[in-house]
């Protein structure tokens, strides 16, 4: 045992600080901004255009649209940002994309991955009631605008729910006073 | 009539026939359970609420856990449906949108008893030879927890989660191949989002399981730090203990019925709106001040002089007083930041709109 706290004393902090120094190094600083993509809708249609917005890029920089999933890595387009680093451009999502999970991203002239946002393809043809590949019913629409409010949920509460937590509540206080009391009887609590 | 003798009597004659039965049944037990194992002197000190914290952070993580299991039968770990099902069962699911409530409250409680037990630790020096590796083993314990608040705050997928994800991807740039899989170029067949889902209901709590028997195991041999000349059986440790167990238990359930936890509309990115879950304000009120140097230096800071307490404190002497000097006014100025940020206005970092 003291072997092995000898060997935590001399070995451990050296460890620690190891550790420290290996997350906290600058190993990989960013050559470039990192801009965000907004596409109309997350839930994409294969063989429909859609309206995609970035902002955020470099000034007059270009960029490459992709799609890529496990489905493949498809090709969407080139474009170049305005003088504010912002684009506005429709894309066509190829008919092959095959259903699943997919990230839109804008890739930087030197290859490197700027933006990205998830997003759904669906086949072209109709769906069936029900579901898309990743289980959302219905199509997800980017949000407009964020917000930092709290939803008006109404959150769901049953009587039993409710009033069994709150027997539930009443019966551990008692019984904890009363363990409280047997241990004092017992053992001096100090 | 009533006859008190022959009551008593009987009474004595049924005790000494139920006995040998009662004998037998305890030595059955005690044979396959162990249970005299339980009987470890421990110093009576060690009965102490203050000498309880550790154990009752060990309770709040086991609410976590059950109430945990519960929820990842409801929730969708995918980019697109995890908003959704988290609405949907604090809408659509009585019991369930308790458990999660629960889950949010002990998770606050896991995170104060946890930084009352360090407290706790720190001021009676029950770090000092040969508890080294105790006070260490705890630190990454403190640190898996802080990884496990942060991954469960971005399962929401809500504003403030979008938010909290573009500051660990900023971050993960800066980590080298240790936080590849924080970038959301990692592997085109899993999502950021489910990548998180993974660490934190399997990677995080495995890692802490672990840490934990091992933290255990060096308590159970090293002992706890009470000086104490009066020694009792370990056992007469645990009825205070169930006691302190409820109470944390019943306070948790009352707040997760009296304030249930609330959820954002789904996030967007590029915007900063929100500000973090509490247990992270003080890395946001250093980020409002030093930028992105401040978000990687703040963590950096406590944990790199958590790691050196043992250090530096060896024994009485000017280190020492240094070291607990150091540690109160680190303790303070974290409250502080706290109280700041949760104060001042909310803040945008890494360029992001507000």
């Amino acid at each position: 045992m003291a072997h092995l706290t000898r060997w935590i004393g001399g070995a451990g902090p050296a460890a620690i600080i190891a550790l420290g120094l290996m997350v906290a190094s600058p190993a990989i600083a960013r050559a470039h901004e990192e801009g965000v993509l907004r596409p109309a809708s997350r839930t994409l249609t294969a063989g429909d255009s859609l309206a995609l917005a970035g902002f955020k890029f470099g000034k007059s920089a270009p960029l490459k649209i992709a799609l890529v999933g496990l489905g493949g890595r498809f090709a969407l387009g080139e474009v170049r940002t305005d003088s504010a680093g912002a684009f506005d451009i429709r894309v066509l999502v190829p008919e092959g994309a095959a259903a699943g999970s997919y990230r839109l991203v804008a890739i930087a002239s030197d290859g490197d991955e700027v933006a990205g946002v998830d997003v759904a393809v669906t086949p072209p043809a109709a769906e069936p009631a029900g579901a898309h590949a990743d289980g959302t019913h219905g199509a997800v629409d980017m949000p407009d605008a964020p917000s930092a409010e709290p939803l008006p949920l109404v959150t769901a509460r049953s009587s039993l729910v409710t009033f069994g937590t709150v027997a539930a509540i009443v019966f551990a206080l008692m019984l904890a006073v009363g363990l409280l009391r047997s241990a004092r009887t017992s053992v001096s609590l100090g | 009539m009533f006859n008190v003798g022959s009551a008593t009597r009987s009474k004595e004659s049924m005790t000494m026939g139920t006995e040998p039965i009662v004998r037998a049944r305890q030595g059955w037990f005690q044979e396959r359970f162990a249970r005299t194992a339980l009987d470890y002197p421990v110093p009576a000190r060690a009965n102490r609420l203050d000498f309880m914290l550790g154990a009752l952070t060990m309770v709040a993580l086991t609410l976590l856990a059950v109430t945990g299991s519960v929820l990842i039968l409801y929730y969708n770990p995918t980019p697109l449906g995890a908003h959704d099902s988290v609405q949907y069962l604090i809408t659509g699911a009585p019991l369930v949108a308790l458990l999660r409530d629960l889950h949010v409250w002990g998770a606050s409680a896991a995170l104060i008893l946890v930084f009352a037990h360090l407290a706790a630790v720190f001021w009676r020096r029950g770090f000092r030879r040969p508890r080294e590796g105790l006070w260490w083993t705890g630190v990454i314990l403190l640190a898996l927890l802080f990884g496990l608040a942060f991954t469960g705050t971005v399962l929401r997928a809500d504003q403030e989660a979008v938010e909290a994800l573009a500051h660990a991807t900023a971050g993960a740039g800066f980590a080298g191949p240790l936080a590849a899989p924080l970038r959301p170029d990692f592997t085109p067949s899993t999502p950021l989002l489910s990548r998180l889902y993974g660490l934190h209901i399997a990677v995080l709590p495995l890692a802490l399981v672990a840490l934990m028997s091992l933290h255990l195991w060096l308590i159970r041999h090293l002992g706890v730090s009470a000086r104490d000349d009066v020694r009792v059986p370990f056992r007469t440790h645990l009825r205070p203990l169930a006691a302190f167990a409820l109470i944390l238990t019943a306070v948790a359930a009352a707040l997760a019925l009296a304030f249930p936890g609330e959820l954002l509309a789904a996030g967007v990115g590029g915007y900063e709106l929100t500000k973090p879950f509490w247990p992270f304000l003080w890395i946001y009120a250093a980020e409002n001040l030093f930028g992105m140097a401040g978000m990687l230096l703040a963590p950096g800071v406590l944990f790199g002089f958590l790691a050196l307490v043992p250090v530096a404190d060896r024994k009485d002497g000017l280190a020492a007083r240094a070291t607990r000097v150091a540690g109160v006014a680190l303790f303070v100025l974290m409250l502080a930041a706290i109280a700041y940020a949760a104060l001042a206005p909310a803040q945008s970092h890494l360029g992001m709109e507000m």
